[in-house]
């Protein structure tokens, strides 16, 4: 009777649901959502959210205060910067450049540390010998210095950013899908496969790839809020976005100098940076709860 | 145990000579050189600019300048910096305890609040210590340490007054010759009163901001690894032998759950070696990530390549006596690959 | 064996301090900048190295503190003659180098032989010191010694002949500048025999108010007080504190670690003028930052298109934030603190409409440009890209659209002085107090091609010919007439666009007295005394 019933119960969930009801268990992971969400709103509707032009200077309204300040001026909210740039709006236009650049790092990376990490798996010998050295390089190297000095080569730009960043984190994916690969390609349903005469770049692509996506997965959200992070570093080196284009790490750089007279011009784009990152940690986390049980350890 | 040492040691050769070779050519690849770096607005004319890179031998066939410099290597001469004329390995030598001694101290400071941290979160699991101290240990993960440091040096130094802006020692009260090189010796050593408090005093918020990041992940790596140890049968097994569960906690599930936050410790060290740059910008602390930065503005060829190879030296060699430890501390490792 | 080494100089490094510690000294610490190149002023042009080196040394003639004027130093007194191409020094008597340091003691006192050694080794290429330390001696070229020197000897122990191969007006003045340093020959004697010639870049030996005692890199220079020729200076310790960020030498200076710092940043200097621990000194900088306008660039060519630049440009606005009012707006090339500014120059006016006009009129619609700004901050303009995002927002309004563009310092100047700017921003620091000084900076050369240090690259006949003249002559009227013209061709030509004249702030604790401001942004402590 009672196993009857089981079985009618057991029918189970879709990928999805499973996965939903997995994520939305963890309350900290929910709430990194919707933070994220917002700002990805926030991000896609710059132009019609924002009250002013990002980089429009207003004359004689420079260094204002945030409204809650005495001398704040009501058409700027959270003040204006150095040169009278309205600071809000310089955020919102912010997250836009802080998320493009975290995105695109993580997309490239995947891609090209999925193509490296399976060509390592699959022809082993010289050519998986080559890339993990070349892997090994990038990592003894710190990796600020070596994004500067990649910048320093290529000269600072939004796109020159995202190369720099891409290549000081590639070899953590690269590393990823090595491993997650060599482990499936000893099973028994990758060799049924191969005996069944299916192509090597299928078998990688369609049988492997799908079942190291878990891990691979939490490592993309997570490098999201990393790329963002170094990319704020660099940004504040003076390395980034170049102006007057509103990004956060370069904002905090640009207003260096006011830090004693005017702390709140830098408390701004540091408290945008943090919330972003957390939430994308946060995020991150509850993928990995509820994507792979067993990566819940580190 | 000889031969895995060997072996580990022959592998990073080659990385070694690759890393050398790649890092040659891209700082001859960064647009400018030394000679042009150091000119103020006056500028310098052609005739004088080709004379000092010859002087320089920067003039050669970039193959020949990399087998000049190789065969230096070899011999342990790193070259010699451009800007200040002294050899490479000595002003690494000179700078680099500044930064050991501050990422030790960052780690230290990680260790001591992390661990217990951790065990705590996950001693009351779900609880609202646990969800506190992930919450900040979250903060911690995801803190721009620019930021974080200014700020701290905001609040710290220049409202209340608490610590030292910026420097290792407080020059008028202490003079005392580099010895060893880290301050928390030498002011030691020169045995004036209060230089050793004085030198732990500049350490403090410069290990605070370098310490952030480490600190969050040891918390949260502690308490994963705890929970994990909990659920194992021996744990159990002392619950039920009636054992109190500050026992359990204490005596045998921490011992094993720190091996792999030791791990993770040794391995960060490693990184945050390299990774004071940011933290060394901010304390103007005299260290080796922010002379790489200022040799990179400066295009002082020999410096940047000697500091780069020399902190990868580093970097490799912690992480060879991580695993070396790893492998003495649980031995299938050893066997095993 | 290296461990008992250390073990000695720990013992030895220990006693000492003890001794240093035990005795109440009056010490002085200045926020400084960055770390020195070398301690020898004959190989830097930064300003850096050459305050680092300064405490040791003397030259011949010396800026008087806080002045543009040279006044006897080691020589006591000097005779120009033979039309301005002989000048005999007569050298000072019992003058002592100082002793102990790096294990050297002087045998003799300062005299001619020292001279002559150290301008060898700047000008002779078998000068046993020539290549040592890489031997590149810029000063020395960029004031064109090589060219003008044709002899110096010594008649007798204290007195030295230098002959020029032409008459030279500030030739003084030139020597009075860092490079011109007189260095100790016994020490570089003793240090060769030694093996050991590169320390002598390195620990320096001087006669100068303070010796040398330590260096650490990026972190300390100590120098302790030398009661030589110019007497004892009036603190026992001189200390220089490496603090590159200007925040934070602030900070420091607040929680009295320093007493004297560099550079403030503008943003701060409200508060430091409120602040009661503090004197916020000022003084008129010998400097101009300036926009140049490349003319091999159309349509920089025409006229028009610069006078609308200059039009366009609302420069008291970036000199309230920019500057934050630590500068004044600049009409003429050369500051008003000079002689020979001509106050009769009449500005440009902030005019849009007009500069939109003149736009119109030149035929140039839709104009695209590049608008260089420097990657560092200078003593001219302590935030260019703040001022180049500034002057990209006036140039949208009257048409322009400006694109921003920056390269990493040396690679910058040296692609503006290639001429692959279209807008650069660009400036200079007086070195000798001569107008000369300030004007080759748009100079060309004899054929009429425009020198490297001139940005605009744009040649006026008329310009260069009084150039040439003013700088043969020796008569400061005739001169001053010259200069006043030529500043009227740099005008009406807009040979660059002026931007400010910055002030120079010098914040010091209120316990320090006797500190001057020098108008070549060098720093002197010879008569600075600190209230305990």
């Amino acid at each position: 009777m009672a196993s009857e019933a089981l079985s009618v119960q057991v029918k189970p969930p879709g990928p999805f649901r499973a996965f939903w009801s997995a994520f939305s268990e963890n309350r900290g992971a929910v709430l990194g959502l919707v933070v994220v969400v917002f700002v990805v709103v926030v991000a896609l509707l710059a132009p019609l959210l924002a009250p002013h032009d990002p980089v429009e200077q207003f004359k004689g309204a420079t260094r204002l205060p945030p409204f809650w300040k005495e001398g704040a001026d009501p058409r700027f909210w959270l003040g204006t910067d150095a040169v009278g740039r309205d600071m809000l709006s310089r955020l919102m236009y912010g997250a836009r450049v802080s998320l493009f650049i975290g995105l695109s790092v993580m997309l490239v990376s995947m891609v090209v540390g999925v193509a490296m990490g399976l060509a390592a798996a699959w022809f082993g010998g010289l050519v998986d010998v080559i890339i993990i050295r070349v892997m090994d390089l990038i990592m003894a190297i710190p990796s600020l210095v070596l994004a500067i000095l990649i910048i320093a080569v290529i000269g600072p730009s939004l796109t020159n950013t995202i190369i720099a960043v891409t290549i000081v984190y590639l070899p953590r994916y690269v590393r990823l899908v090595r491993a997650s690969a060599l482990a499936e390609l000893s099973r028994d349903y990758v060799t049924a496969a191969k005996v069944a005469g299916v192509g090597p770049f299928r078998l990688m692509t369609v049988t492997v790839l799908p079942n190291c996506l878990a891990p691979l997965i939490v490592q993309a959200a997570l490098g999201v809020s990393d790329a963002i992070l170094e990319a704020a570093g660099l940004g504040f080196l003076g390395l980034g976005a170049q102006p007057p284009m509103p990004e956060w790490g370069a904002m905090l750089a640009d207003t260096r100098d006011l830090m004693l007279s005017h702390p709140w011009v830098m408390a701004f784009p540091g408290l945008c940076i943090l919330v972003t990152v957390m939430a994308i940690n946060l995020m991150g986390d509850g993928l990995r709860d509820a994507l792979d049980p067993r990566l819940r350890k580190s | 145990m000889i031969r895995f040492l060997l072996k580990r040691l022959a592998l990073t050769i080659p990385t070694f000579l690759a890393l050398m070779f790649i890092t040659f050519v891209m700082i001859r690849l960064v647009p400018g050189d030394p000679v042009e770096a150091r000119r103020g607005e006056r500028g310098i004319s052609p005739e004088r600019h080709a004379e000092l890179l010859h002087e320089m031998g920067l003039d050669q066939p970039i193959w020949k300048q990399f087998l000049d410099y190789a065969g230096g290597i070899l011999q342990g001469d790193f070259g010699t910096s451009i800007v200040s004329k002294t050899p490479v390995l000595h002003e690494f030598l000179t700078l680099f305890p500044a930064t050991l001694e501050l990422t030790l101290c960052a780690m230290l400071f990680a260790s001591l609040l992390g661990i217990p941290a951790g065990v705590l979160a996950a001693a009351r699991r779900g609880g609202i210590y646990d969800q506190t101290l992930m919450g900040v240990a979250l903060t911690g993960y995801s803190m721009p340490i620019f930021w974080w440091g200014l700020i701290l040096i905001l609040v710290m130094s220049n409202t209340l007054g608490l610590t030292p802006v910026s420097g290792r020692v407080d020059l008028i009260k202490y003079y005392y010759q580099p010895v060893t090189g880290f301050a928390l010796i030498d002011s030691l050593l020169s045995g004036q009163k209060g230089a050793f408090g004085d030198a732990l005093h500049h350490l403090i918020l410069p290990s605070i901001v370098l310490g952030t990041v480490p600190l969050a992940v040891i918390a949260r790596m502690t308490r994963s690894a705890m929970l994990e140890v909990l659920e194992e049968d021996y744990v159990r097994t002392a619950r039920a032998k009636g054992l109190s569960a500050r026992r359990v906690i204490g005596l045998h599930a921490l011992r094993n759950a720190l091996i792999p936050v030791i791990t993770s410790i040794g391995l960060q060290v490693g990184t945050l070696l390299a990774g004071a740059v940011l933290t060394e910008t901010i304390f103007s602390w005299p260290g080796v990530g922010k002379w790489l930065i200022e040799s990179i503005g400066r295009r002082d060829y020999p410096a940047l390549q000697g500091g780069i190879m020399l902190i990868a030296a580093c970097v490799i060699i912690v992480n060879l006596g991580v695993d070396l430890l790893y492998g003495l501390i649980n031995p299938r490792i050893r066997h095993g690959k | 064996m290296k461990t008992r080494n250390l073990l000695r100089i720990a013992l030895l490094a220990s006693s000492m301090l003890a001794a240093t510690a035990a005795a109440n000294a009056k010490s002085l610490v200045y926020c400084s900048e960055g770390s020195p190149e070398n301690f020898s002023p004959s190989m830097n042009t930064t300003g850096t190295s050459l305050d680092a080196a300064r405490p040791v040394y003397n030259k011949l003639v010396q800026f008087a503190p806080g002045t543009t004027e040279p006044k006897p130093a080691l020589a006591e007194s000097y005779e120009i003659s033979d039309g301005g191409k002989t000048i005999t020094f007569k050298l000072r008597k019992g003058v002592k180098f100082h002793s102990g340091v790096n294990g050297f003691t002087p045998s003799r006192d300062f005299n001619a032989d020292d001279v002559i050694w150290s301008f060898d080794r700047m000008w002779k290429a078998d000068h046993p010191y020539a290549k040592v330390s890489g031997g590149s001696y810029d000063y020395f070229n960029d004031m064109g010694m090589p060219d003008l020197l044709d002899s110096i000897t010594k008649t007798d122990d204290l007195t030295v002949v230098m002959k020029l191969k032409e008459p030279n007006a500030p030739i003084i003045a030139n020597l009075a500048m860092d490079f011109a340093t007189i260095h100790s020959a016994e020490y570089a004697d003793f240090l060769m025999k030694k093996g050991t010639p590169e320390q002598f870049d390195q620990i320096p030996v001087g006669t100068g108010s303070f010796s040398f005692v330590d260096y650490q890199k990026d972190a300390v220079i100590r120098f302790k007080a030398f009661d030589g020729w110019a007497g004892k200076p009036k603190v026992d310790d001189l200390i220089f504190a490496i603090t590159p960020d200007p925040t934070a030498r602030y900070a420091k200076l607040k929680a009295n670690e320093c007493q004297v710092m560099i550079a403030p940043n503008p943003a701060d200097l409200e508060a430091m003028g409120k602040d009661a621990d503090i004197n916020l000194m000022s003084q008129a900088g010998l400097n101009i930052g300036y926009l140049s306008m490349n003319v091999q660039k159309p349509p920089f060519d025409k006229l028009e298109v610069r006078e609308a630049i200059a039009l366009a440009i609302d420069r008291d606005a970036i000199l309230k934030e920019v500057y934050q009012g630590a500068g004044q707006k600049a009409k003429n090339p050369i500051p008003p603190t000079m002689w020979s500014y001509d106050e009769a120059t009449v500005d440009w006016e902030y005019n849009p409409e007009k500069a939109k006009e003149l736009l119109k009129k030149a035929g140039v619609e839709n104009l695209q440009t590049d608008l260089w700004w420097m990657p560092v901050q200078r003593p001219y303009n302590p935030n260019a890209k703040r001022m180049a995002e500034m002057m990209q927002a006036d140039l949208a309004k009257v048409g322009i659209t400006a694109t921003l563009v920056s390269y990493e310092w040396g690679e910058y100047r040296k692609r503006l002085q290639a001429g692959e700017h279209q807008l650069g921003l660009l400036g200079w620091t007086g070195d000798n107090g001569d107008p000369d000084n300030f004007f080759f900076l748009a100079g060309c050369d004899k054929e009429g091609k425009p020198a490297a240090q001139n940005l605009s690259k744009l040649c006026v006949q008329e310009f260069n010919d009084n150039m040439m003249k003013a700088r043969s002559l020796t008569d400061t009227a005739e001169r001053t007439k010259i200069y006043q013209a030529m500043q009227k061709i740099h005008h009406d030509n807009v040979m660059w666009l002026n931007i400010a004249h910055s002030t120079v702030f010098e914040p010091t604790r209120k316990s320090v007295s006797g500190y001057k401001i020098s108008p070549f942004g060098a720093h002197e402590f010879q008569d600075v005394d600190v209230a305990e």
